[in-house]
Order: structure tokens, then C-alpha cells, then sequence
């Protein structure tokens, strides 16, 4: 279970017009303004929100390479920012666009992960391979990474992030780009896993795709939660039957008001 | 702890080892390094036997009216100048290039003689032929020595003592040993070996932190719970190794050239046996550990794997600076220069190169200023590893 407790978090950048000026103006940019939810255990949680709506600094929060300007993310009651080794121990992530090592074979990549999680040498063994038969890689499991398919990377990395068997499984828009037969794949993997009662979170801008397989879902728009909770409280708060045009009034709603 | 080290070992040695391309690529510095060291020793053997050629075979001297100046003719000869005569025409034979130079002797030569006047003697030459510089010199000092022989027994058939035209005068002591004349072919040899190592694995360095980010696998990398100086330790020491077997050629290279160009032929005596590139290698392993940990230092800050390469390519100009110095300076020393990384280094191993002894308290001076820095910088640069500015360039 991953708990977000008013986090805030601010980026200073610098917004001089000028290249060469010496006077540098300060901006504060608010990626996130005091959000708090929970990703529960043995659900499934979609993460919804236009580009640049702060999904991805939400997870950079929650693994820890970004810290909080003001807030607690506590992953399984261990608290991010005091022990970022021990919450990440107990995280799976899928960072967005990830890259593989690409003269190490499919295998060498996922194991790599796993050692660096200290999983037990036959534990990983036997992880590896119910991965790669469940992703359906038995394929391109010994050959080495260069020149894998975009499906192919991303199984790749997927099978990486979750080797360890992981509690809180954080996936970044993972079916972006992929097949329908590799969608398919990751989705019934998502599905083992939440039976298997671990919390997984994903981002995706596919609402067909968060409406068949998420149990909640969770609106940012402007660094904001503007809604969450089951389909039907979402389509009840974005005035609609239809997750899309609930989406679309939820986040434009939260740009108007922003603009009054 | 040592697991994650040697986990992240394990998997930089793979991809190492499968980058076939690149690991050639840092074999070859070494390679061409010692190829131009092992040519210029044999360029500066060749001229060394060419000058001692034209020492041994008499001077050849042609003279045009030779027979207008017999006195300073004969002092030639008795100096072991061989003596040819030409006619008239000699200014036209050295500017065709048929005679190299010439002395011209005028007619009236005789008569200014008798009267104990000075008479103008003509040395025609090309200053463009290099080759003759030497045998012009020693002839010119003959005619020099014989005009002040002639001059002083002048001055003294008048009654004047012939001291009081020579206020003074140089005597030249050349102190430089066989050993010391080393110096200026092996000076060299230490710039060579401390580029290797500075140099050595830039490449795979730049690719540890940039390459990765660049590639998208740093960010991965770092959500795992291991720690950043253990993911840290294990890349440099893939790249320590590469480092010191850039190192191990290029010593091996070096015993071999040292083994068979024949620098005794012009009289240097170069001492350099297993003991003495042994020891070269103790001052060099440290010196390894600042470099690479250097390298991981630019290659974090560095935007992009390209910046990384340039700006270690700026590296170059460590190990050049003390070379610098040293050829300018060559006996300057101060104590403090052994607390200087590199120049302390070029010191010690050109000392050891020449035949002279280093201290053990000396070599342990040196790794200790190289091995501290070292381990400095690669501190500073775990603790960036992780963040926000060096993954995501915020």
C-alpha cells in the first residue's frame, strides 16, 4: 500500500527571457499541490491526467529520486523520505521510456534487476523464467537487446521491475506504443498480480483501457486530484456516462477554474 | 554489501567484453604510443651516428686561390682538413650545388698578408643545407684560432702583450654524462605512460554514468534499493581494470623498445629492466584511481555522452603541463612537487628511468596524494548519483 499525504512538491526554474542576462529571474513551478490518496493492496489504481499533469513526478516522488517540498509518501508505513533504500526495496517501477542494456540478452537485463534486489539465486531463477513465460518471451529471452521492438523493450523492462516480486507495483503508461497481443499480455499480468494482493498503480491516456481493468482511478489535472474513487464516482463527478467525456469536463473544470 | 559490488562488476565486464569495438579501440593507445616513441628514439640514434660520422672522417674544404694564403692553408692541414682546390668558378659550383661550400681566397691575399693587412675571406655555403653546419663550425673555429694566433704574434713582434686584444675568453666543460644525454630521449616516456593512464578508458568511463542516462537505464538503475557508491564502486572498477591494462600494455610495449633499440650505439645507457617497470607500475596504479575517478566525476556533470568525451578529452592537457615544465626546467625541483599528483609522478619515473634512486617513503608519498584524491572524487560523485539534477537534468 502506498499512502501520498499532502504532498506538495515545487520546481524553481529559470525564467529569464534573456539568455545572458546576469539577473536570473525565479520561477516557482507547482508540479504538485497538497494531493493525498492511497494505493491500496490488491487493487488496481489508474492514474489519469493530461500531459504534464503531474503523473510522473507523482511516481518520482514515490521512488524517491525526487523529494517532497512539503508531505509523506509512506510505501508499506516506511516513509520515502527518511528511508528511500528500504521503500524502494518494496517497490516495482516501470519509469517511463525506460532503456535496456542492449549487448546484455533479455535474460542478463531481467536478472541484473533481480540481483541488485538481492533476491536468492533460485528464487530469481524460477521468477525469471514464470516471467518470461507469462509475458510470452521464451522468444527473445537469450538474444541480446539491441534491436528489440518497442514490445519487446517493454516487456523486457516490465519483467526487469517486477523480478523482485514486489508489493507496490508502479507502471508508467505500460502498454503505450505495444500490440494487441502484448497489451493483452500486460494486462493479464496486472490481473495475476492484484490477485496475488499486491498494489499496483498505472498510467495510461487509454480510458477503454482503465475502464475494463482498474478498480479505482485517480484524476490529476494541474497538480491537483480533482477526482478519484470507482468508475461510477468519476463519471458522477465528470457529469457523464462516459469515462472520456467525464475526464475531458473533469480536467477542463479544473483549467477554468484555475483561469477565474 | 560486496555482492551488489560485484554484481554490478559482473554486468559491466559483460557488456565490456561484448564491446568488442570499443576495447580494441583502447588497446591501440598504447600501441601507438610506444610506435612513437620507439621512432623517435631511432630518429635521434640515426642522427647521433650521423654526427659522429662526420666527426671521424676528415673535413672537406675546397679552396679557391689557395695558393694566395699558404700560411693559413698549412694550419688546415695540420687541423685534419682535407684540402681541395678548386678554380674561379666556386661560387657558381656551391649555388649549382656541385661543391657544398667553399672558402674563397682573393688575389690579393698575399700582398695584405706581407703588409699585416686584413684581408676578406669568402665562405660561400647554402644556410638551408643543414647537414654542413657542423664541418662549417669546425672550420670556421680553425680560421678564428689561426687569425688570433697570427694576430697575437703580430702584436707581440711590436712589443705588445696579445692578452690586452682578448679580455676574455670561453672555455667550454660539458658536464652532461652518457646517462644525462638519456634524459632528452627518455623525457618522453613518462608523459607517455601518464597519458595511458589518464586517457586509457575515457571512453568506457563517459559510457558508466552518461551513456547510461543518455540510454534511459540510469533512472532503472537507481530505483533499486542498492546504494549509489556500490553501484558506483562496481562501474569504476570495471573501468580501474581497463585502466590498468591500458597501463600493463603499454609497460609491456615499453620493456620490449627498451630491450631492443639499441641505445648503446650512440653512447646513452638506458638501465631499464622487470625491477625498474615494476616499480613504474607501483607509481602508476595510483595515479590510475585519481584519473578514473575523474573521469566518473566529468562524466556525471556532463549533459550528454558527447559532452562527457569532449570534456575528458580536455584531459590531455593534465599530463602535459608538468611534461612542459620539464623540458623547460629540467633540474628545477622544489619538495612540494612531490605533493603534487602528475608532476610528482613525471619526476619519479623519469628518475627512475635514468638509473637513479627512489625512495620508498617517496613512492609512498606519491599513492597516497593520488590514492586520497582519488577516493575524494569518486566520494563526490556517488553522492550526486542519485540526484534530481544529475538523473532527470533538473
Amino acid at each position: 500500500m502506498i499512502r501520498i499525504e499532502n504532498v506538495s512538491k515545487e520546481f524553481i526554474v529559470n525564467s529569464s527571457a534573456k539568455k545572458f542576462s546576469f539577473k536570473k529571474e525565479k520561477k516557482v513551478i507547482r508540479a504538485l499541490d497538497d494531493v493525498s490518496f492511497e494505493f491500496r493492496d490488491g487493487e488496481i489504481t489508474g492514474l489519469l491526467g493530461l500531459n504534464g499533469a503531474g503523473k510522473s513526478t507523482l511516481m518520482r516522488l514515490i521512488y524517491g529520486l525526487l523529494v517532497p517540498t512539503s508531505g509523506n509518501i509512506l510505501v508499506d508505513q516506511i516513509n520515502v523520505s527518511r528511508d528511500p533504500e528500504k521503500a524502494r526495496k518494496l517497490l516495482g517501477v516501470l519509469p517511463d521510456d525506460a532503456g535496456l542494456y542492449k549487448r546484455l540478452t533479455a535474460r542478463e537485463n531481467i536478472r541484473y534487476f533481480g540481483e541488485l534486489h538481492k533476491v536468492q539465486p533460485e528464487v530469481l531463477e524460477k521468477s525469471i523464467d514464470d516471467l518470461i513465460l507469462l509475458l510470452g518471451m521464451e522468444k527473445i529471452a537469450d538474444r541480446q537487446a539491441e534491436g528489440f521492438s518497442l514490445g519487446e523493450r517493454m516487456k523486457t523492462a516490465l519483467s526487469r521491475a517486477i523480478v523482485h516480486q514486489p508489493n507496490n507495483i508502479l507502471l508508467d503508461e505500460p502498454t503505450n506504443g505495444l500490440d494487441v497481443i502484448t497489451t493483452r499480455a500486460v494486462r493479464k499480468l496486472l490481473q495475476e498480480l492484484k490477485e496475488q494482493g499486491k498494489s499496483v498503480v498505472f498510467s495510461s491516456h487509454l480510458m477503454h483501457e482503465v475502464k475494463g481493468l482498474c478498480d479505482r482511478i485517480i484524476v490529476i489535472a494541474q497538480g491537483k486530484v480533482v477526482a478519484q474513487g470507482e468508475l461510477a464516482e468519476i463519471l458522477e463527478a465528470g457529469k457523464s456516462n462516459n469515462l472520456e467525456e467525464a475526464f475531458i469536463h473533469l480536467v477542463s473544470d479544473k483549467s477554468q477554474s484555475e483561469v477565474a | 554489501m560486496f555482492s551488489i559490488i560485484f554484481t554490478v562488476l559482473k554486468k559491466e565486464w559483460r557488456d565490456t567484453l561484448r564491446d568488442m569495438r570499443s576495447l580494441r579501440m583502447i588497446f591501440l593507445m598504447p600501441v601507438y604510443l610506444v610506435g612513437v616513441f620507439v621512432a623517435t628514439s631511432l630518429f635521434a640514434i640515426h642522427m647521433g651516428k650521423q654526427s659522429r660520422a662526420t666527426t671521424n672522417d676528415p673535413i672537406q674544404l675546397s679552396i679557391s686561390g689557395a695558393e694566395n694564403l699558404s700560411p693559413l692553408i698549412g694550419w688546415l692541414k695540420e687541423r685534419g682538413i682535407a684540402i681541395t682546390a678548386v678554380t674561379e668558378d666556386a661560387y657558381q659550383k656551391v649555388s649549382n650545388g656541385d661543391l657544398d661550400y667553399v672558402l674563397i681566397i682573393p688575389k690579393d691575399a698575399k700582398e695584405k698578408f706581407a703588409a699585416g693587412e686584413s684581408i676578406e675571406l669568402s665562405l660561400v655555403f647554402d644556410a638551408t643545407n643543414t647537414k654542413v653546419q657542423g664541418s662549417l663550425n669546425f672550420i670556421r673555429q680553425q680560421i678564428w684560432a689561426w687569425q688570433s694566433r697570427i694576430g697575437s704574434l703580430r702584436l707581440m713582434s711590436r712589443g705588445i702583450d696579445p692578452s690586452i686584444s682578448a679580455p676574455v675568453y670561453i672555455r667550454d666543460i660539458n658536464i652532461a654524462s652518457d646517462k644525462k644525454m638519456g634524459f632528452f630521449v627518455i623525457a618522453t616516456v613518462p608523459f607517455f605512460l601518464l597519458m595511458a593512464s589518464f586517457l586509457g578508458s575515457i571512453g568506457f568511463s563517459a559510457d558508466m554514468i552518461s551513456g547510461e542516462r543518455e540510454r534511459r537505464s540510469l533512472e532503472s538503475l537507481l530505483i533499486t534499493p542498492a546504494q549509489s557508491s556500490l553501484i558506483l564502486i562496481g562501474k569504476w572498477l570495471n573501468t580501474y581494470c581497463l585502466s590498468l591494462s591500458v597501463i600493463g600494455v603499454a609497460l609491456s610495449l615499453l620493456t620490449l623498445a627498451f630491450h631492443f633499440i639499441p641505445f648503446k650505439d650512440v653512447g646513452i645507457k638506458v638501465d631499464v629492466g622487470l625491477k625498474e617497470i615494476a616499480i613504474i607500475f607501483l607509481v602508476l596504479f595510483p595515479v590510475a584511481i585519481f584519473s578514473t575517478g575523474l573521469q566518473f566525476l566529468i562524466s556525471i556533470f556532463a549533459r550528454s555522452f558527447k559532452d562527457a568525451q569532449t570534456y575528458m578529452g580536455l584531459m590531455v592537457f593534465i599530463p602535459m603541463v608538468p611534461l612542459f615544465y620539464t623540458l623547460i626546467n629540467p633540474s628545477g625541483y622544489e619538495d612540494w612537487f612531490m605533493w603534487v599528483p602528475v608532476l610528482s609522478h613525471q619526476i619519479v619515473i623519469k628518475k627512475i628511468l635514468l638509473g637513479e634512486a627512489v625512495s620508498g617513503s617517496q613512492l609512498m608519498q606519491i599513492g597516497f596524494v593520488s590514492i586520497s584524491l582519488g577516493i575524494a572524487v569518486l566520494i563526490l560523485t556517488a553522492k550526486q548519483l542519485r540526484k534530481p539534477k544529475i538523473v532527470y537534468g533538473l
